[in-house]
């Protein structure tokens, strides 16, 4: 079977007085239900590679696969949070997530994220977590095959954060697969289904492997702390 | 934020202090020689002309000509500044023009409009709209231009058509740099029409200033340049409770330079 999203050889450059290689020959296979996290240092090139995957930039060279077909432009079915909640101030809650579909489907979401009495308030009355809630609320309005996450936890006090991350676990449970890129470990070891490290920039995959353990993810059992190890030692190729 | 009545005492404060400086100039005859009236006599001017009802006539034909000319400056600048704005590859192409007519002031026109509209309303109203429709249109190009890039970058990835682009992204994005445009134009076209009044007319306020002057009646003079003021002042206010009412997410921000509301009262506000 094709994998769902699928980065074959791919090449950025972005172009400017000095050239810069963003990615080089990258080769990554998502599978359908993968709860992928893309481990890599800052400025490696994390976000372009979402960004290539959700069709808002365009390899150099290679290609991005979604469905067996070559991406063109950004779609529905590949939802990208960003790493800011980036809501339209002047629209509320509830306008900001029916913006990206069915007003049904968008009360839906609301009220699965518990954020239905908000509904009627405007972005820069929320805090910072329940921002990010709205843009989590918005992202599956569509109905997405894939959400690609662009390090949508960062800044978060830690009860916040914990609460986002079951809340994609939950999301993810229920068939939804992901894709999300940070530089934390911890958050790679308590979300993934399967990790990949990259390379400092031009990004080259360092380590890609399955984590075969129960969730919620206990920090402190010894196969957690075995398969921290190894990963630790693969990011050792970051300095 | 600061107590209203504060800054209304503030506001008043030197145009009681004026008032009273007059008042007591006319009572100690400084003003001898006629070429300021006193307060009695402004105040007996304006209530003659009030009851013979010329008052009323010359607000009315000013203030409908404004806004005639007006609306139909925001209709045309408001979608032009949104192309402009929206379409990148057409800025290098109009824009040095446009900036060009834009340091032509309307009353510079007056001669030409009076050759090309005659005597009659359509030259008034081509000054009006010439006035309004750079300050709305430049405002319009820059709002558009200003909406960040990220909003944009939304935009693609919930895939909105043109038409929802320009509802929920462009337009309000837009609309706080596009109602001070319309703040500054209505300003800019209410000078402009006195001037053309002023220059060519039977009716209006510009034309009561005017036509004092011809019989050196310097009381009516103040009456008319008092009255421009005051309803310039009255429509620009006007326009700051529209933008506070349209604009409700925009309270919030204001304060942290996220744009300006129009109010005289405590203007400008920036923290």
């Amino acid at each position: 079977m094709d994998p769902l999203l699928d980065i074959r050889n791919v090449h950025k450059v972005f172009p400017g007085r000095t050239p810069v290689t963003a990615i080089e020959h990258l080769n990554i296979s998502v599978e359908k239900g993968d709860f992928a996290v893309i481990l890599g240092p800052s400025g490696c090139g994390k976000t372009t590679i979402l960004r290539l995957a959700a069709g808002l930039d365009f390899p150099t060279g290679g290609q991005v696969v979604f469905n067996g077909r070559p991406v063109q432009a950004p779609g529905r079915q590949r939802a990208l949070m960003f790493q800011e909640p980036r809501l339209f101030p002047w629209l509320t809650v509830e306008q900001n997530v029916a913006a990206a579909g069915p007003k049904e489907l968008a009360r839906r979401s609301l009220g699965s994220m518990g954020l239905t009495e908000f509904a009627a308030s405007y972005p820069h009355e929320l805090s910072g977590g329940m921002a990010r809630r709205v843009a989590l609320a918005r992202a599956l309005v569509g109905q997405p095959d894939i959400l690609l996450l662009d390090e949508p936890l960062s800044n978060l006090d830690l009860p916040v954060r914990r609460g986002l991350q079951s809340e994609l676990l939950r999301m993810w449970q229920q068939g939804l697969s992901c894709v999300l890129v940070t530089h934390e470990l911890e958050e790679a070891l308590v979300l993934a289904s399967r990790i990949l490290i990259l390379s400092p920039r031009p990004a080259r995959v360092l380590w890609d492997g399955q984590i075969p353990l129960p969730y919620p993810r206990d920090r402190r059992s010894d196969r957690y702390l075995a398969i921290k190890q190894e990963i630790q030692q693969a990011m050792e190729g970051w300095s | 934020m600061k107590r209203r009545w504060v800054s209304i005492i503030q506001a008043l404060t030197i145009p009681v202090a004026v008032l009273l400086l007059w008042l007591v100039a006319a009572q100690r005859d400084w003003l001898a020689g006629g070429l300021l009236p006193s307060p009695s006599e402004v105040w007996a001017a304006l209530t003659h002309l009030a009851r013979r009802g010329l008052l009323v006539r010359h607000l009315q034909t000013s203030v409908l000509r404004v806004l005639f000319g007006f609306s139909w400056a925001a209709a045309m600048a408001v979608p032009a500044g949104v192309v402009l704005g929206w379409v990148r590859p057409l800025r290098p192409w109009l824009l040095p023009s446009l900036h060009f007519l834009r340091q032509i002031p309307p009353v510079a026109w007056i001669p030409m409009f009076l050759l090309w509209f005659g005597i009659g309303e359509a030259s008034k109203h081509a000054v009006i709209v010439y006035a309004a429709f750079f300050p709305i249109f430049l405002n319009t190009v820059v709002g558009v231009e200003q909406i960040p890039r990220s909003l944009w970058e939304v935009s693609r990835v919930l895939e909105f058509s043109p038409g929802k682009t320009l509802i929920k992204l462009v337009l309000p994005g837009s609309a706080v740099a596009i109602l001070s445009g319309l703040r500054l134009g209505l300003g800019m076209s209410w000078r402009a029409l006195v001037a053309a009044e002023m220059l060519a007319a039977t009716s209006g306020l510009g034309y009561l200033v005017m036509s004092a002057r011809s019989l050196v009646r310097t009381d009516e003079m103040v009456v008319g340049m008092i009255l421009i003021g005051v309803v310039g002042l009255m429509m620009e206010q006007l326009l700051a409770l529209v933008e506070r009412a349209l604009l409700p997410w925009n309270r919030a921000t204001a304060g942290r330079g996220g744009g300006s509301d129009g109010s005289i009262v405590g203007y400008p506000k920036r923290s």
